[in-house]
């Protein structure tokens, strides 16, 4: 690495454009409340959504260019768009759900939490800021700032709802084991920096060697990995996931469960992809373990929940078991033929960005669906599998795009789910994980069991004598628009994957 | 580094030392003359010539009190608030240059005589060390185990966090525009306003933020040692003595002795950082370095009293107003102005 | 090598910073423990100007002891009048203490394999260019030979500019990206401390209809 005399000319600007548009827009919004009253307290959601347009824009117009910015330390390639579209439709997303309980003039009787604070706008494109910077960047020090500005907005969003306990009670508790996560990180990558002399996925990837064993670079991957176990709810390290979940307001949950789920992920194969994968020797034993028992466990426990959304919850953690073997794919793949820039990312980022976005939309749709049936003098934190029986006879559309979510959480046909878990389980086979995917496959069975529980009680139970769902779930535009985008995604990924598939083709690791 | 450095380091500090607490001893004699000619009366003037001898008395008379302590405070933490008090005051001199090595040997204007060798954080030392300074008031306060003192306490506390970004601030346009956190840096860019030694030419712009940031830096200064207007700590007919009201005999002095020395450390600081230091107009052989430095200190005290004779007592709401809706915003301002004319290069000499 | 005061410092003020942070765990009184932290923050602080990290060694007062630390005596002072002891503080078991020791001989041994083990890096020799750290490189790039006692000198007399330097140009990105943490931060606590929901504006009154 020459010294290059550093100038603002040297930033490439158009490869952070869309993380800037959105800070601008965090600054916008969080002081437009002040003027904002009465109806015009819709212009809060629309400049949100207007910000976060011009950055997926933005993130398109680098498409393919593989732009890298500050040295290579934030890398604009196809990798990082990609994550970045599927981090902004999330945002998107959410930002129009919550519209609706937030403009008062549009406020529905239903629906879980009041989001009466004008800053939850802010603070979910910080977030936003802090998943796109962490997919992007291949240097610790920016992957942890990055982690902690994902982090500390959703601290606060889970304990959005003021007026209930279990929010907070959500806030405080994902607050504690996030910051004990960030300790576990913070000293393996001071190890690491202690080991290596240096912070770049690059110069890790170099100081590296399967032969000369140096304890104290392992002693930090370690750590640092524990650390990333915590983000996205592996399975020692995920006992906060149902309490947090289910606490949170129910938009928020499903915020948390795509969103942070996708960024962990897309940071975690970065760093073992581009950083660590000479060492795939000594940690794939590690990552397989934990890939089984993140499955297993989270199936097993979710066998029993009959709170919606604390099923939910286990179930997200059964997901990051299952995509654990994107890790070990990849770590295979490199291992074997070696990082060069510019090389197509291969099957393991194709697979475990295909299954990401499917998983997104119906966890996603799951979430909004329980939102919207919760009627607004209950919790959603409260709804139980016996809360929805009979739900056909009541709302059959709610009941059927449910179904819809959890055949594709499930893995069923026709679903991106099933597409998914198709590509993602072949790959790994012909990888020669064939004991993993057996494992896999069992537990994929298994978790079919619980999904149908909840699809068992919409069709095929009777309602149960005192309703404890809405009534009549408002026909609220901004809803529908949630929902419907959920389901058309869920139904085109799984029919027509080859459009997804094609733009993953052509991903490729920047140089 | 050997063992004579080591020696050498201990005799200077030792000369700071007591230097520093016979001025702090007849600082108090000379506050309560001063404040009794402010309202005409004499003051303190029977001990010895002038009353000269006042406060060898003051301090023979604490040593010899009666020491209570109070059956509920906690006494690790009682015994350590005045000792933390007290350092934190007198480490603020450490970075202080009070002489040059140009002024004694003629050769050297980049080293100076200050207590240790002049490193490139002084300024964020004075910074880190009054910050310090605030564990002695806290835990002084709650240690004692009554109420008037807790609030005292928490007060101050308060009081001395929310003037430290207002000092932080302040200091910044002069390290803006001296280049260095250095202190003896900060005197030798000074020169051209200060003294014919090393003369620069200097445009009198750069003299407007900088004179705000002086004022700013006094005020603040006012508060983070809790002196008048902004004595809250200690608002006697409110909170007894504040903080330290449980506190008797020599634990009480050391609070005394530690408000005082931070005074003339606060004083030293202002002449340093504003007035030139140990840089005068007039030259008159090797010593001429404390002499000014002395005078300048003077002027700083002197205003310290001036002031306390003047000026009734903030109340507490108007004082936290001030700090934050007045002086920080000031202070912030003004490091924006001195960073656009450090930037365009206007009314600076080229570095 | 003879010793040198400078291990000799090394060892009293790491050890005392090790005693604090024992007594930080086994103290009673919450506002014992948190003063011992300060007390290991300080020594801290003296380990960093040991190493002529001046800059950073102020730093860590101004911000932990002076700012962070003070804050949190502020809340527990709150909480506990003197004499008070924690109820909720455990007392310490046997498995605390077995724990501790497997821990502390786990990272020993960590700490000392990576050195005896992998052989490639050594406590005297001088790093190479590979292995030099950020902050030295531009220093040994300007002076070709790594580290002499002028370009030592340097490190010390210009350590603030070096670290800005680094800050504003390096990682600029990193440093930027903070500043978004902490704001999202500030309103984090706004938005979590305010007792009640802001007062609906427009006189909408839930119904929906204004």
């Amino acid at each position: 690495m020459t010294s290059m005399e550093f100038s603002p000319q040297t930033i490439d600007f158009t490869a952070i454009m869309p993380i800037i548009i959105i800070s601008a827009g965090i600054l916008v919004t969080l002081l437009l409340p002040f003027a904002a009253k009465g109806r015009a307290k819709i212009i809060n959601p629309l400049v949100a959504l207007i910000v976060l347009l011009a950055a997926f824009i933005s993130s398109a117009r680098i498409w393919d260019l593989g732009r890298a910015s500050f040295d290579g330390m934030y890398t604009a390639d196809n990798a990082t768009l990609f994550a970045s579209f599927i981090f902004i439709i999330v945002a998107f997303i959410t930002v129009i759900a919550i519209t609706a309980r937030y403009c008062p003039f549009l406020r529905s009787p239903d629906g879980e939490g009041l989001f009466a604070s004008p800053e939850v706008f802010p603070l979910m494109l910080t977030v936003v800021v802090g998943a796109i910077v962490m997919s992007a960047s291949r240097n610790l020090i920016l992957t942890f700032l990055a982690i902690e500005t994902l982090s500390i907005p959703l601290y606060v969003l889970a304990g959005m709802n003021l007026s209930s306990e279990r929010s907070k009670e959500a806030s405080l508790k994902y607050f504690l084991t996030g910051a004990f996560a960030s300790g576990f990180l913070a000293y393996g990558i001071s190890l690491i920096y202690g080991a290596v002399g240096k912070l770049g996925y690059h110069a890790i990837l170099d100081a590296c060697s399967p032969t000369a064993a140096d304890y104290t670079l392992y002693a930090g991957l370690a750590l640092v990995a524990v650390g990333f176990g915590f983000k996205v709810a592996l399975v020692p390290f995920h006992a906060w996931v149902p309490d947090v979940y289910q606490g949170s307001p129910a938009l928020i949950s499903g915020f948390m469960a795509s969103l942070v789920k996708a960024a962990g992920f897309t940071a975690i194969l970065r760093f073992f992809g581009e950083g660590i994968v000479p060492l795939y020797g000594i940690w794939w034993v590690a990552i397989a373990i934990i890939a089984a028992l993140t499955m297993t466990v989270g199936n097993l426990m979710a066998l029993n929940q009959i709170v919606l959304k604390r099923l939910l919850a286990y179930s997200s953690i059964a997901h990051a078991g299952y995509l654990l073997l994107a890790v070990l794919i990849i770590g295979k793949e490199w291992s074997e033929k070696g990082v060069t820039a510019g090389a197509p990312l291969g099957d393991a980022m194709q697979c475990a960005f295909f299954y990401l976005a499917g998983y997104v939309f119906a966890i996603i749709g799951s979430f909004a669906i329980i939102w919207w049936l919760t009627p607004s003098d209950k919790e959603g934190a409260l709804l139980e599998i016996d809360d929805v029986r009979g739900l056909n006879d009541r709302h059959p559309l709610h009941a059927a795009l449910f179904a819809l979510f959890l055949f594709s959480l499930a893995g069923f046909p026709i679903t991106a789910g099933f597409l998914g878990k198709f590509f993602l389980f072949a790959s790994a086979l012909s990888h020669g994980f064939i004991l993993l995917v057996v494992f896999a496959l069992l537990n994929a069975v298994l978790s079919a069991y619980y999904y149908l529980k909840i699809i068992v009680a919409m069709y095929m139970k009777s309602a149960p004598e005192h309703a404890s769902l809405c009534e009549e779930p408002s026909p609220n535009p901004w809803i529908y628009a949630v929902v419907w985008t959920c389901t058309l995604a869920t139904l085109w990924l799984g029919i027509i994957p080859a459009s997804i598939l094609g733009l993953l083709g052509s991903v490729s690791v920047g140089g | 580094m050997t063992l004579m450095d080591i020696v050498w380091a201990a005799v200077r500090a030792a000369a700071v030392l007591v230097v520093t607490l016979g001025g702090m001893a007849y600082l108090t004699l000379f506050e309560r003359r001063v404040v009794g000619f402010f309202q005409r009366r004499p003051g303190p003037n029977r001990v010895g010539w002038q009353g000269l001898l006042q406060p060898i008395a003051d301090a023979v008379k604490l040593l010899f009190k009666q020491e209570i302590i109070p059956r509920n405070a906690d006494k690790f933490v009682y015994f350590l608030a005045p000792c933390i008090s007290l350092t934190a005051a007198f480490m603020l001199f450490a970075v202080i240059p009070i002489q040059s090595n140009f002024a004694i040997t003629g050769i050297d204007a980049q080293t100076s005589l200050g207590l240790i060798e002049d490193v490139n954080v002084g300024l964020i030392y004075i910074l880190a060390i009054s910050s310090l300074g605030t564990y002695g008031v806290i835990l002084a306060g709650w240690s004692g185990g009554s109420k008037y003192s807790f609030l005292g306490g928490l007060r101050s506390c308060s009081q001395m966090i929310s003037y430290e970004l207002a000092l932080g601030l302040a200091i910044i346009p002069v390290v803006l525009y001296a280049g260095t956190f250095s202190l003896n840096g900060i005197v030798i860019a000074q020169q051209g306003f200060f003294g014919s030694l090393l003369a620069k030419p200097v445009n009198l712009i750069a003299l407007i933020p900088i004179a705000i940031a002086g004022v700013t830096f006094v005020i603040s200064m006012f508060a983070e040692t809790n002196r008048n207007p902004f004595d809250l700590p200690e608002a006697e007919n409110e909170l007894v003595a504040g903080y330290h009201t449980e506190y008797s005999a020599m634990k009480f002095a050391m609070f005394f002795l530690g408000e005082y020395v931070s005074i003339i450390a606060a004083g030293a600081l202002a002449a340093t950082i504003f007035l030139g230091g140990w840089a005068g107009p007039l030259w008159f052989g090797p010593i001429s370095g404390i002499v000014w430095f002395t005078a300048k200190t003077m002027f700083f005290l002197y205003l310290f009293v001036w002031v306390r004779a003047t000026l009734p007592r903030f109340r507490y709401d108007q004082l936290m107003k001030f700090g934050w809706l007045v002086l920080l915003p000031v202070a912030l301002l003004n490091v924006i102005l001195m960073a656009t004319l450090v930037v365009f290069g206007i009314g600076l000499t080229p570095a | 090598m003879a010793i040198s005061f400078e291990i000799v410092f090394f060892g009293v003020f790491a050890g005392i910073a090790v005693i604090l942070a024992i007594m930080m765990l086994s103290v009673k009184s919450p506002v014992h423990a948190a003063l011992c932290l300060v007390g290991v923050m300080i020594m801290l602080a003296i380990l960093y100007l040991m190493l002529h990290a001046y800059f950073l060694s102020v730093v860590q007062i101004v911000v932990y002891a002076g700012a962070v630390m003070v804050l949190f005596l502020f809340v527990i002072m709150f909480f506990y009048s003197p004499g008070a002891s924690d109820p909720s503080r455990m007392s310490v078991h046997f498995t605390h203490i077995a724990g501790a020791i497997i821990l502390a001989v786990i990272l020993l041994a960590v700490i000392t394999g990576s050195f005896l083990l992998s052989g490639n890096v050594s406590l005297t020799e001088k790093p190479s260019a590979a292995q030099m750290t950020d902050i030295e490189k531009p220093i040994a790039e300007t002076s070709e030979a790594p580290l002499t006692e002028e370009t030592s000198r340097m490190i010390e007399k210009q350590n603030p500019q070096l670290v800005g330097r680094m800050l504003f140009t390096k990682y600029l990105l990193p440093f930027e990206l903070t500043s978004l943490l902490l704001l999202a931060a500030m309103v984090g606590a706004v938005v979590l401390a305010r007792r009640s929901p802001p007062a609906e504006a427009g006189s909408a009154g839930g119904d929906g209809n204004d």
